[in-house]
Formats: C-alpha cells, structure tokens, sequence
C-alpha cells in the first residue's frame, strides 16, 4: 500500500510539473543595440565604432524553453527611463575627464566591462585622486545603470547578462590606444 | 758520610774486643760509658759534623745494645733512635759482617738540605759492612723542607742476606691513618749499590708491571721501570696530595678518570726516557666531558737535548700529534690536529651545536720558543664531513685561516686571515692589547657555501657588498674598546631592502658589560610601495642581558608609501624621532620613551587627497614591546597637530587584542574642514564647498578588537557646534552636550549587555529649511549598536509642528538603520508654500507618517500624508526615499484625492479655471528627483454641480492630449466664448517604461473622451491622443503649457 501511494505521489508530481510552462526570455540583441546606442552617446566623437544599430528580432531568444511553447512579441529594449537619461548624462559629462587617462592608459577597461585604474604612470597624487573619484563615480554609474535598465524592462533578474553586453560594448567602441583587459587578466591595447 | 762511620765503628769494634778481653768483665760497663761512649760521640759527630749524644752502651756477649741515640745537625737533619741493638761475633766482625741490626722505633727528620760545598767520597765498590739480619721496626721518617713535609710512619723493614739480600718493607705514607704503601726486592752492591723492587703496593694496588731497578753510582743514579695503576682519577690524586702534603691546586670544576695509566721510564746519568700511555681518559669540566683515547707522550733527554713526541684521540673525532724539540735555549715543534666533525666535538660543549656545524678540519702548525720568545703558526683548512646534514648552520669546509702569534716578554702579537675557498674574507692584525679586523667586501650570496639554510635569516640573504673594520683596543684593565664601522651596498629581505648601508660606532667593555657610543645608522630603506632614507644617532649600554639606547637622533626623510596599487600613499613623509629604548635580551622586553615629529607632503586615500606640507604632528609615547607576545603597550601616547586634533592614548595593540583607550580634542572645526576636508570632499559633492562648521569637539572612547570582534565606546562631546549648508537650508548653531555612543561589531555583540549611557545635546538653533526645532534639551540613550532620542523638541514648520519621536538608529549588520516616528500637525500650505518660494496653496498639511524607518538605503512610512487643501483631501501613502544621500534619489508612493476644487486648484497652477470636484488618485508614482518616471493615475470629476471649463484650459487639455491646439476655438462665434459647459472630465494615464498613455473616461463605455462636452451647445469635446507618446514629448508639452500661461 505504501509503495502504491509513493508511485502515486511520484506520478502526480511529475504531471503537475509538465503542465508548468516556464518562458526564460533575454532579448540578448535588443540589450546590445542599446548599449551600443548609449556607449557611443556616452564617448561620442571619442568612439571609433559607429554604434551597431539593434535589428529587432522576430523571435525573442530564449534560454531555455520547458514544456509547452509560448509566442514572445518582439521587445524594444527601454533606455529612456528619467533615471537611465541622468545616468546617460552624468556620464557623458565624465567623460571628457575620463580622456585623458584613458587615452594615457592609466585608466583601462576591464573584463566586466567596468574602469580600472591599471598604472600610476605620470600621475601625481592628485591626479590619482582623481582617477579614484571618476572610476569610482563612473562604475557606479555603469552598475546603476545596468540595474536600472533591467528594471524598467522587467528583466530585474538579467541585470549580470546585461552587464556582460555592456561590457562587450565599451570594448567594442574603445578608441584606439586604450587598455582592455583579456580574459587571462593582462593588458591589450587596441 | 756512611762509609766514614763504618771504618771507625770496625775500629771501635776491634779495640772494644781488644778492651774486652784484656779488662775484665767487672770493668767493661763503667768503661763504656764513662770512657768509650764520649770518645764516640766525638768521633762520630766529628765525622758527620753533627751533634751526637748516646744514652748508654750495653756490651753483652756478641751484642750490644745502643739506647737513646741522638745524632743531629741543625736545619738538616734529626736522628733519634730508642734502641739499637747489634749482634755479632769476632769472627763475623772479622769479615765485616753483623749477624743482626735491630733498630728500635728510630725516628728521622730530614730537615734541610746540607751546606753547600759539602764534598762526599761517593759510594765505595762495596758495603763497609754487611749485615745479615736487619729489622727496622716502628720507624718514622719525616721530611720537612720548607713548606714541603712528608712523612712515613710506622715503617717496618725486613732486610735478610747478605749479598743479594731480600727485603720486605711496609709503611704509612702521610700522617693519620695514613696511606698504606708496601715494598720488597732485592739488593745488589756490586761496584755501586742498587735496589730491584718487584712489589709496590699502593693503597692495596700493586703498581708494578715489571721490576723497577734503582742503581745508584758515583756519577748518579739509574732508574728503569714501568707501572700501571689500575684508576687515577681526581679523588684519588688530591688523597695522595693531602696525605703527601703536595700542593695540588686543581680548578674547583675539574675532574678526571685515568683508566689503567702507564708509564715506563729510564733513567740513566745524562739520559731519560719516559714513555706515559692512557688508553682511555675523561675530563670533566663542569657539564662538559672530554673522552680521551690512545694518549701516548715520549719524552726523550740526551745529555741537554730534549725531544718528545705524543698523540691522543679526543672524543673519537679529533686525532692529534705533536712533536718537539728542546735545545738549550730553543724550545720548538710542530703539531697535526685533524678533526673529523666539528659538530660532534662541539655538540660536547654544548649540545644545540651538535647539528649546527657541518665539516671537519685540519689544524696543522710549528711552534717555537726561545729567550722569553714564542712564535707560533698555524694553518686551518676545512674538510668535507664524513656525514652529510642539510640541518647545519655552518659548514666549515670551505673555510681556511692562517694565523701567525709571537709572545715577547708576556705580549703576544700577531695577524691572520680568514678565506673561503681561497679567496680572502677578512683579515686581522694586532696584539694582545690592540687588535684591527678588516672584513673585506663580500656579498652574503658568496659565503652560502659557509652558511647553512637557516644561518642567515631570509630578509639578509641578499646583502651585496658588505664590509666592515673594526680596531679594538685592550686597555690596563683587560677590556675592550674600539671602533667599528661597516657599510653594505644592498640589504634585502622578503620585503625590506636598505641601499647604502653604513653604521659605525663605539664601544667600551664595562666591568658588567658594554657600552656604545657614537652609534651612527644610515641608508635608504624601501618596502614593497614605500621608501625613505633613514638616519640614526645614539648611544647606548649593554649589561647582562639588559640593554638600554638613547636615541639622539632618528631621522627619516623623503618618505614615501602607497598601495599596491598606487593609489593611496603619501609623499614627502617625515620623521624625527629622540628619546630612550631599554630592553632585556631574554625576556624580550622593549621599553619606550620616545618623543618624534612626524608629517608629510599629500596624502592620499584613495579619492580623497589633502596636501599637508604645513602640518606637523608630534607625538610622544611612553610604552613597550612585547616582542615574543608580539605586543606593544602604550602607557602614554599624546598626539598632537596643531589646530587639527590633540589626543591622549592608553592601551595595548598585538595582532590578536587591540585594547585602548583616550580621549581627543579638535581644533576649531571651521579650520580643520577649511585647512584639511574641504578639498578631499568637494569633488565628491560641489556642495559641500559651500558647508560651513564652526566650534569644536572633544571625546572619550575605548577601543577593543580581537580578531573577531571590535567594540568602540564613548562620549562625544561638541563645544559651540555650527553647521551650514547653504544649499540644504542646514543651519546649526550653538551645539553642546554629550553624545554616547557605542558600537560593537562580531559574534560576541550581543553577548555584551552594558548598562545604557544617557546623553544631551543643546542647540541654541537648528533650522533646516523654514522647520526650526524648538529650543530644548535633546535627550539621548545609547546602547550597543544604538542610538535612541525618545522624544525630540518639536519642529515648527509653517505654524504646524513636527513632532519626532522614538528615533533608533541602529546598525544591523554593517549597515546602518534608522526608525522614528513622525507625526506633522496643521501646517499652513499658504505659509509653507511661500516659505519655500512656491506656488502658493491654501489648505493644512497633517501628516502620521508612522514609524519611518531606514534600510538597505531606502527610507520608508508606514503612515500617510493627508493634505487638505483645495476644498478636498490628498492622502500620500507608502511612501519611500530611495538613495536620499545620492544624487539619483527616488521617491515613491500612492496619491489618492478627493473633493478637489477644479476652481482653486486651476486657478492656483494658472492651469486655465475650471469648475467642478475632482476625484482619482495617481498610484505606483515613481520620481526621479523631481520628474516622474512611472505612475498609474485616474482622475474624473463628478457629474454634479456646476461645471464650466474655460477655452485656456481647453487649450491646455489639447495640448497635453494632442500635442498643440485646436483651432477651432479661435475661429468664428467661439472666439467670443470664454466658458464652455462639460459633463465630465475623466481621463487615465500612466507612464511605464518611457511611455505614455493617456486614456479618456469621460463618456462611459468609451476611453476616446477627456472631455465630454455639455448637453447645450456649443459643445466641445477633447478626444484622447489615438497612440502612445514618449514621456520626453510629454515634457515637451508641458513645457508648451507654461508657454500658453503666459
């Protein structure tokens, strides 16, 4: 009778999870359009790269799809928001201060797509300072930013896969003799 | 002497018979000793220069008895004997012979040597008289030569024959009981007489391994022989002193085993021969005990030449030889000592060198010596240990000396040299009273092959180039002085490294131990982001274990630091530092008493810079270090810089306590904020340029971490507080009192109740924009991780209050929270709305805000915001400040309204009037600073009572649905119309994502009216927009909207 009942137990579990439809959905090229968009507002004239232009997918890319499939319509990706426009702007203004130390190669982009600051080379105290200040100032924004992104696309949980396209992007439109760093932690210049 | 008085005793002898038989018995005593016995005393005591007294003569038939015979001569010698008596015949008589010599209880005392000059006829080819029987019993033999006594007693002897006699002797040597001592052998005097001992027992041991013959001539005496003892050993020699009264003076911690000693010798006129060998031997020396083995020493004298040689095996590890050589006046030789393992030679003296040195040696030398002069050299080579270790310290293989000594009229001079595998390390040269070693330049890496792998410590593996001298001199009373100096190009460690090393100094043996003086250190010193040159002066003592330096000087300059990553230091760093260090070598005590100034250029803390050239700090610390608790305690530590902060320390720091506790005092804060802050801090904030302080603070605290925990207690106490803030309408002025706090971090927090600190603060004012707390006392209660103010003074506010209560801050975690409780009364919307320079408004503002708490950087209501105004009711509710501190803070929160006055409210905003009542509510509202970025709204107004729009807010309606206006209204009868009637008004938008969308709900059933016209004409009607505009057109077109206003 036990055993009866553990079966039963069994086979109902496994019904009710097959009836469960879960639809993991990351609209992975509208994200990248929109980092594109924004790091090339962001570094302006400073970029090399003309900013890839985001081509809406039919179909949303799905990570992994269980049980019965679920139609997605296409989703533009919002970077609009009142809070993303000023993080938008505080960091274009930053960016002006940021040239030179990047151009200089103190200041370099990291893996994950945040500022590190890799040499003192020809800084004084002060402006290591300052170096401080802005790479601080500017990750956090580029953290706020992502959070904020995936916030108002509902992707509140995505905002690492957000930040991992970002990152691919201030690579991409890097100019040319800054610092980027490798997957094995050195130093490229482009 | 001997011979002398045989040949008169024959001749008394004859004419005593020759008495005897022509006198008659009857006379023969009387003329014994009334006539013969003076003739004797004078005979003999002529011969032997010497006084000689005889009691009595008894002449029996063939014997004659000598009682009380006393023969003396002062300083050299005493005779007593009690009584002798000798038997004989004329016919023995005849042929020189005695039948028997019995001497009773003689007693000799040698006292002296005999006059010089004395000549002796030296021994005849035979004995003057041959005695067959002659016993000596009970005899005593004493010798007393200056300090010098020894004596024999009870001495027995048994002497039969006459030719080769036999004897038999025993005795007691010493006084007391004495040492019992026992001979026998044999007798010869053929041509010259001469004794063959075949027994000497000592002490009960036979010493004798062969015969020991003594012959004696006219030109000296032969002895050959060779004895053993079973055992020499301290004990035994100093019982044999005592008892021989030797003066053997041996060292109180010295003692010795001889086991089975034997020596063999020959002495000849003119020759000697001494062979001494000792199988197996151990000296002791306090704790240390020396094994000897195969010791062999040959001592060879022909005619004035002596040479000798010898051998012996220490502690089975050094094998040594010697040879030497002694002609009138020349003493030389030369000498092999070859040591297999220094270690296991000096692990005998002390045992932790057993494994510390690695190798042996060959010490090999000559020597010589002649008229008060001694040369002597020497040349030590190492050799490769039979053993191999890795645990040693020093390996002495590769190690060579030389050396070179003389010793002339009692001072020994000399020079030597140390290499290493050839190549000359250090020198030395000097005399017993002065002394100068050279250490020529060499680099710690070249001597590894000296040095094992823990010999020298890591950090001092990488010593490029270090020399040094020094010249030591021995003053009157045996004691050091002198200079050393020693430089090195490069010291590094694991972390430290010191370029151009140089130290020098003075130093002076004291009777309990050292003193140095002039003591000069210098380099330039770098650690892993860090340098600066240092520069030390002082002098100091060592005595015993105990230590004391004055520092004079200690200088370090052109200091600099940072991170690993370069991006906190500091530059132009300084020090200057004097006072005392005392310590104890074997406990490891430090004692401090130091006074220093210490500064620096900029400073940097990661984004916070100051330059601090002008700034100085000193500081003075009476303390110590613990180095093996690895502790360091401050009885006093004062710090103090000038206008910025003075603090006062007691305590204890180790790596797993930190226990302190002080007090502080700041300077004006207006200066410090002014001088050190406000260019760390404006970059991070523009406004905080405008932040003004004044007054000062004071504190106490106590400090206590352990590796787990950390507890921070004290009180803050501001003198005269003021805070502005120009662009926050901060305003504080007159702040004092005290404010407790305490905080403690790590698992034992909580375990820690402490009784609450009461604390109180005054402000003579505190505004914060037009809200000015009333001026009352301010009551704290603090406690672990909290901080609590029951009850604030109230805040005025626009002729309401604001009544604050129950404020906990706390921190939870790491992070900091805070919870109150706000309740706002019957503030006047007109008076604050003017205060704050806006639109003007009429109505009240209530407020129960309920408990507000702060977290996770979020501030948050439980309660609500009712505002009453318009003729209606605005409740706000769950409302929360998202990152007040940053510059993206965010308010949220729902809206709900009722009972508005389109009329007032229209016409206060200048919308465009309108009348009607206004109901709906803006829910999810989402501010970004002050522009929404998200909100879910519903208003309409209600279908009752009067309701008449005007064309202005018409205009406004289109343009905010449609994006400009209509046209229509300008034209024809309707230019002339100010009013229209409407039912409704009703609309619902929202803003998500950037969108917005609005929706029209003034015609049920529909979501296309905004404004549903009047039943009479002319009616109008405003359609909603038909698609969603972006939130920036929206801005747009409230930005026309002020345009139409005007």
């Amino acid at each position: 009778m036990k055993r009866l009942v553990r079966i039963g137990s069994l086979l109902t579990a496994v019904a009710v999870v097959s009836c469960v439809t879960i639809n993991i959905y990351f609209p992975a090229e509208e994200v990248r359009g929109a980092a594109d968009k924004i790091v090339n507002e962001v570094w302006g004239d400073r970029s090399e790269t003309p900013p890839a232009q985001a081509e809406p997918k039919g179909q949303p890319s799905s990570f992994l799809r269980f049980g019965l499939s679920s139609a997605q319509a296409a989703q533009d990706i919002d970077v609009s928001t009142p809070e993303i426009r000023a993080i938008r702007e505080s960091m274009k203004q930053r960016a002006d201060s940021l040239f030179p130390y990047l151009d200089a190669g103190q200041v370099g982009i990291g893996r994950d797509g945040l500022l590190k600051a890799r040499s003192t080379d020809g800084l004084d105290l002060r402006s290591r300072g300052e170096v401080n200040r802005l790479v601080a100032a500017e990750n956090g924004d580029r953290q706020r930013l992502y959070t904020e992104i995936a916030r108002a696309n509902g992707l509140a949980d995505k905002t690492a896969e957000i930040q991992a396209i970002f990152a691919d992007s201030w690579r991409d439109q890097a100019a040319s003799g800054w610092f980027v760093e490798t997957k094995d932690g050195s130093w490229n210049r482009k | 002497m001997t011979m002398i008085c045989g040949r008169q005793l024959l001749s008394l002898l004859l004419m005593l018979i020759f008495a005897q038989s022509t006198t008659q018995w009857w006379w023969r005593n009387r003329l014994f000793n009334e006539g013969l016995r003076p003739a004797v005393e004078y005979l003999v005591g002529r011969q032997l220069d010497a006084e000689v007294r005889i009691a009595g003569l008894h002449l029996a038939s063939s014997r004659m008895r000598i009682s009380g015979l006393h023969i003396e001569q002062p300083d050299v010698y005493r005779i007593s004997v009690a009584e002798t008596e000798i038997r004989f015949t004329l016919g023995s008589l005849w042929h020189g012979q005695l039948e028997t010599l019995y001497v009773q209880s003689p007693r000799v005392e040698i006292l002296g040597l005999p006059p010089s000059g004395t000549e002796t006829a030296g021994f005849p080819m035979r004995p003057p008289l041959e005695i067959a029987d002659l016993k000596i019993s009970d005899g005593d033999l004493i010798i007393q030569w200056g300090e010098l006594r020894q004596e024999l007693h009870s001495l027995n002897i048994d002497l039969q024959g006459t030719r080769n006699p036999r004897f038999e002797a025993s005795a007691r040597l010493g006084g007391g009981a004495g040492l019992p001592i026992a001979l026998s052998g044999t007798g010869t005097w053929d041509q010259r007489p001469g004794i063959t001992l075949t027994r000497f027992d000592w002490d009960g041991d036979a010493l004798l391994e062969a015969p020991l013959l003594f012959q004696l001539g006219s030109s000296g005496a032969s002895v050959a022989g060779n004895a053993r003892l079973p055992h020499l050993s301290r004990v035994e020699l100093e019982r044999v002193a005592a008892i021989l009264a030797l003066p053997v003076e041996l060292p109180p911690d010295l003692d010795f085993s001889f086991r089975t000693p034997e020596i063999s010798f020959a002495i000849r006129p003119a020759e000697l021969d001494v062979q001494l060998t000792v199988p197996t031997a151990s000296v002791r020396s306090g704790a240390q005990n020396l094994d000897l083995a195969a010791l062999a020493v040959n001592l060879r004298r022909q005619d004035d030449t002596w040479t000798g040689n010898g051998r012996f095996t220490l502690e089975k590890s050094v094998q040594s030889t010697f040879t030497l050589a002694y002609i009138e006046p020349k003493l030389t030789g030369d000498f092999t000592c070859v040591v297999t393992d220094f270690g296991a030679l000096a692990g005998r003296f002390a045992p932790d060198w057993k494994e510390q040195l690695l190798g042996g040696g060959m010490l090999k030398g000559n020597f010589s010596s002649e008229s008060g002069q001694t040369l002597l050299a020497a040349d030590f080579s190492g050799r490769r240990a039979t053993k191999q270790r890795t645990d040693f310290r020093i390996d002495l293989t590769p190690l060579q000396a030389r050396l070179t000594a003389e010793i002339k009229d009692s001072q020994l001079t000399g020079e030597g040299s140390l290499l290493l595998d050839g190549r000359p390390l250090a020198t030395f040269v000097g005399s017993s009273e002065k002394l100068k070693i050279v250490l020529n330049p060499v680099s710690l890496a070249e001597i590894g092959p000296l040095a094992g792998p823990t010999l020298i410590p890591e950090f001092l593996k990488d010593v490029e180039n270090v020399a040094g001298s020094a010249e030591l001199l021995n003053d009157s009373n045996g004691r050091w002085q002198g200079q050393v100096e020693m430089s090195a190009a490069r010291v590094r460690g694991e972390e430290l490294e010191i370029k151009e090393l140089v130290a020098s100094g003075r130093f002076r043996q004291q009777q309990h131990g050292i003193s140095l003086d002039d003591l000069n250190l210098g380099g330039k010193a770098s650690l892993p982001g860090g340098s600066g040159r240092l520069a030390l002066r002082g002098s100091g003592a060592l005595a015993g274990e105990t230590f004391q330096v004055k520092l004079a000087a200690v200088e370090a300059t052109e200091v600099e630091f940072f991170s690993s990553d370069g991006m906190s230091g500091l530059t132009d760093g300084h020090l200057s530092a004097s006072g005392q260090v005392s310590g104890n070598l074997t406990s490891r005590l430090l004692g401090l008493n130091l006074t220093a100034r210490l500064g620096a250029g900029e400073v940097l803390n990661g984004p916070y810079y100051a330059n601090l050239a002008d700034s100085e700090a000193r500081l003075d610390l009476q303390g110590g270090i613990d180095f093996d608790a690895r502790k360091l305690s401050a009885q006093s530590l004062d710090i103090e810089i000038p206008d910025l902060v003075s603090a006062h320390i007691e305590g204890i720091a180790s790596p797993d306590l930190v226990d302190f506790s002080g007090s502080l005092k700041t300077g004006e804060l207006g200066t410090i904020f002014d001088h050190y802050l406000k260019a760390a801090v404006e970059p991070l904030d523009p406004e905080l340029k405008e932040l003004a302080l004044t007054g000062t603070l004071s504190a106490d605290f106590a400090l206590r971490r352990s590796p787990d925990t950390l507890v921070v207690r004290g009180t803050v106490q501001p003198r005269e507080f003021g805070l502005k803030l120009a662009s926050s309408g901060l305003d504080i002025s007159g702040g004092n009192g005290q404010l407790p706090l305490s905080f403690s971090q790590g698992p034992s927090a909580d375990r820690e109740p402490e009784e609450p600190l009461n604390g109180i603060l005054n402000f003579s004012s505190f505004k914060t924009g037009p809200a000015r707390l009333e001026n009352a006392p301010l009551h704290l209660l603090s406690s672990t991780n909290r901080l609590e103010v029951r009850e604030f003074p109230l805040w005025n506010l626009a002729g309401g209050k604001i009544r604050v209560t129950d404020l906990v801050a706390t921190i939870e975690g790491k992070q900091p929270a805070m919870a109150a409780r706000i309740r706002v009364d019957d503030i006047d919307l007109k008076t604050l709305t003017s205060e704050l320079d806006m639109t003007g408004m009429i109505g009240t503002l209530s407020a129960d805000l309920g408990e507000i708490r702060y977290a996770e950087q979020t501030l948050s209501s439980a309660g609500q915001v009712t505002i009453s105004a318009f003729g209606g009711t605005t409740v706000i509710s769950n409302i929360r400040l998202r990152d007040p501190a940053s510059n993206y803070r965010t308010l949220l929160g729902d809206v709900d309204f009722s009972g508005i006055d389109l009329y007032r409210l229209t016409r206060t905003f200048e919308f465009g009037e309108m009348n009607g009542i206004l109901d709906g509510h803006i829910h999810h509202l989402r501010l970004f600073g002050t522009v929404p970025s998200q909100f879910d709204a519903e208003l309409a107004t209600r279908e009752e009572g009067r309701r008449n729009i005007s064309v202005k807010a018409l205009n406004n309606i289109s343009i905010l649905s449609q994006g400009g206006l209509s046209a229509a209204l300008s034209r024809g009868i309707y230019r002339f119309i100010d009013f229209y009637r409407y039912q409704k008004i009703g609309l619902r938008c929202t803003l998500d994502n950037d969108v917005f969308r609005m929706q029209g709900t003034a015609l049920e059933d529909s979501e296309d009216y905004l404004v549903y016209g009047g039943l009479l004409p002319p009616k109008i009607d405003i359609i909603a927009p038909g698609r969603d505009i972006s939130f920036k057109e929206m801005l747009k077109r409230l930005s026309r909207l002020d345009r139409a206003d005007r």
